[in-house]
């Protein structure tokens, strides 16, 4: 009861704050890649990254402010000591934006997250899902192409362009510690497989297509 | 609508990353060898209650044993890449020799049961180990065939002490010697009025190598072996060797020679003194053992091409030789229930043994042989007590009673692998159709139990106290199975999958 009531004052404080301007709304499509600096990266991929795609969605909270939520799932195959090995993420993200337009086209930002992801690990038939937090900082650039650059009229067309976004990501250490599909010998309780700890810290870039409305 | 297809979109979103971060971060791919190299994980020793899987892959030693009933492990790092690896006879340490010759100097790990190694330096690159049968010495020496990438002398010799705290290496070169050594041994401890000595002796083509390593030092000398029908030279074939007073004595058989020779060496004096005996045992002699008798030791040798055993007084020179029935090439003495020396005598791929009583071969001659015929023919024999395992050419398996020569054909136990005798039980993995099988037979009564195996053993270890435990390295990954000696019971039995790979994602 008491979670629905600050969701309730959360949702309350946000569409107060959106009502009072213009709704600004967004939506972005990329891709997005983290190359992390830690060893236990290195165990999950050769070379250390992480790529895959971006979703994201984004309401104004003024002239120069955005909250946000993304999702992003990334996968990676490689060979553990011989071993077939695979990683999939979901990260899900609830940031917030500060854009500072240079001109109606060319807009700088700056964007701060955190979240949740969800990682699981596969290692021949032993497998493990977990859950950690993860928080990213990043500075990047929006390209627009506004509607009034066609249209002397005010259009209600939305503005299209791409935007450039480097960041550092930290997701916090997970365990992976597998647990086996089938035992060797039926009737007897294997073992956890216990690989050690994944951290995945380094610089995250995303790069794709941005809609503003 | 036309769909995008789902690889299409999964190599466009590939492209998309790869462009981005290859041509972005150049350099990036790094791959670490430390995650990337295969496993070699070895066949465990029983290093006192634990067992130690050797990974030459990733230079680990992971160790596993028993705690309050479930399965611990832990690793240490692997300093030596083995070329030569002895576990000493009282299971507390393994030894492993460096095939490593580096700034002058090769490495001697010694890994005790704890899983820690301890590191001696010898200045030369050995290549063979030994070790003396009360466990508190080993000795390194050039052994043949091996390849060698340091200075060899051939008639070098070290001993480590591995009783002493610090450990003691001591090094002997026995002049005389100038060819790679066949085989060196170490014999028991000689305490003589001047402190304890060990006296290692070294095998070549037509000499024996004689190091004494005293509290003074070194001593050595080299004793040719030639007999007088023997125009070449002869090789040793095996040594046995027994401690008297301040003598040691070696008796010693040979290819190209048809005595047994004895070698008595004393070492009371100042300098070694060396006495050479020719024993005429038959021809060509193919094993040989030492039997205490009433009347005092006696030299047993087996003669397979003329199908003898010969009793030899080594005092008198004089013996008893026996027509056998077969061709019986090995000796396994053991001692009776009747107090009594006996041995089983048998062939390589022979159906028929000989049970000897050798109290009575003076007496009774050939009345003192026993044939035994088992089913099919002998691969091996494991001396249990006494009773005998008997595997054969056929992967079958039987047991020999000898105190009431009763021969049971154990059936069923597929294509042997392994055999274990743990806890009053005899284990045996054999290989099935479509499996493997672990049978335990209990050895009191030969009554058996088996289960079928999804686990593609490897083999049978001791596990702990009261345990047996089927280990899996062939992927490198291990595998162990831990069950409780009492009875085959899966209930109570413990899995760890993949020991080898734990720890495997944090930082090298």
């Amino acid at each position: 009861m008491k979670r629905l009531s600050l969701f309730a004052c959360i949702c309350t404080l946000l569409f107060s704050a959106v009502s009072a301007h213009a709704i600004e709304f967004g939506v972005d499509v990329a891709s997005q890649g983290l190359r992390s600096y830690t060893e236990s990266a290195n165990a999950w991929s050769k070379s250390r990254v992480f790529g895959g795609i971006n979703l994201r969605g984004e309401v104004g909270l003024n002239e120069n402010w955005r909250i946000g939520f993304g999702w992003h799932y990334a996968g990676t195959d490689a060979s553990l000591h011989g071993f077939p090995t695979s990683l999939s993420r979901h990260d899900l993200t609830v940031d917030g934006r500060y854009r500072y337009p240079v001109l109606n086209w060319l807009v700088p930002y700056a964007r701060v997250g955190v979240g949740a992801a969800k990682s699981r690990l596969t290692l021949n038939n032993w497998e493990t899902t977990n859950w950690s937090p993860q928080v990213q900082a990043g500075l990047g650039v929006e390209l627009l192409l506004p509607a009034s650059v066609w249209s002397k009229k005010e259009s209600p067309l939305p503005a299209f362009g791409v935007f450039f976004e480097t960041a550092w990501q930290m997701v916090f250490d997970q365990d992976a510690t597998l647990t086996a599909g089938d035992t060797p010998q039926p009737g007897v309780q294997s073992s956890d497989l216990k690989l050690g700890t994944l951290s995945l810290n380094g610089v995250m870039l995303r790069f794709g297509a941005a809609v503003r409305f | 609508m036309t769909h995008l297809p789902r690889a299409t979109i999964v190599v466009c979103v590939r492209f998309l990353c790869s462009a981005l971060f290859l041509g972005g971060l150049p350099g990036c791919i790094d791959g670490n060898p430390a995650f990337t190299r295969a496993l070699h994980l070895s066949p465990p020793v029983e290093v006192g209650d634990a067992l130690l899987f050797l990974d030459s892959g990733r230079h680990r030693v992971t160790r596993l044993h028993d705690s309050g009933g479930e399965i611990a492990q832990d690793a240490t790092p692997l300093p030596v890449t083995p070329m030569a690896q002895v576990l000493t006879p009282d299971g507390k340490a393994l030894l492993l020799l460096d095939a490593a010759f580096e700034k002058g100097h090769q490495k001697l790990a010694i890994f005790g049961a704890t899983g820690d190694a301890e590191l001696l330096q010898f200045n030369t690159a050995f290549s063979g180990l030994s070790l003396s049968e009360d466990s508190q010495t080993a000795l390194a020496f050039h052994a043949p065939g091996a390849a060698q990438t340091g200075l060899v002398i051939a008639a070098e010799l070290a001993l480590v002490d591995l009783a002493a705290t610090p450990r003691k290496v001591q090094t002997a070169t026995i002049a005389g010697i100038s060819t790679q050594p066949l085989a060196a041994y170490l014999t028991p401890p000689l305490t003589l009025p001047d402190g304890t000595h060990r006296l290692a002796w070294m095998e070549t083509t037509s000499a024996l190598g004689i190091a004494d390593f005293g509290p003074k030092g070194t001593r050595t000398l080299v004793v040719p072996l030639a007999t007088a029908g023997a125009a070449a030279g002869i090789v040793p074939k095996r040594t046995l060797a027994r401690v008297t007073g301040s003598s040691v004595n070696l008796y010693l058989i040979a290819t190209g020679s048809n005595d047994a020779v004895h070698i008595s060496i004393d070492l009371a004096g100042a300098d070694l003194t060396v006495s050479l005996d020719q024993i005429a045992s038959g021809p060509q002699p193919t094993d040989i053992a030492l039997v205490d008798t009433t009347a005092g030791l006696r030299v047993l040798t087996l003669h397979a091409g003329a199908a003898l055993v010969s009793l030899l007084d080594p005092t008198t020179g004089t013996g008893t030789s026996i027509a056998l029935s077969t061709q019986s090439r090995h000796i396994q003495p053991y001692l009776g229930a009747d107090g009594k020396p006996h041995a089983l005598l048998w062939g390589d791929n022979l159906a028929v043994l000989q049970r000897v009583d050798i109290e009575d071969i003076e007496k009774k001659k050939g009345k003192a042989v026993h044939d035994v015929t088992a089913t099919q023919g002998v691969s091996q024999v494991t001396a249990l007590q006494n009773q005998f395992l008997l595997q054969h050419s056929g992967s079958q398996l039987s047991a020999y009673d000898a105190e009431n020569d009763r021969m049971t054909a154990l059936s069923g136990m597929g294509t042997v692998k392994s055999v274990r005798v743990l806890g009053g039980a005899m284990w045996v993995l054999g290989a099935v159709a479509g499996g493997m099988r672990l049978a335990r037979i209990d050895l009191t009564n030969l009554t058996a139990q088996s289960m079928e195996l999804s686990l593609q053993a490897g083999g049978i270890t001791a596990w702990g106290q009261n345990g047996v435990a089927l280990w899996a390295a062939g992927d490198g990954s291990g595998t162990l199975m831990a069950l409780p000696t009492g009875a085959l019971d899966t209930d109570s039995a413990k899995m760890l999958q993949g020991f080898a790979l734990t720890g495997a994602t944090e930082a090298p």
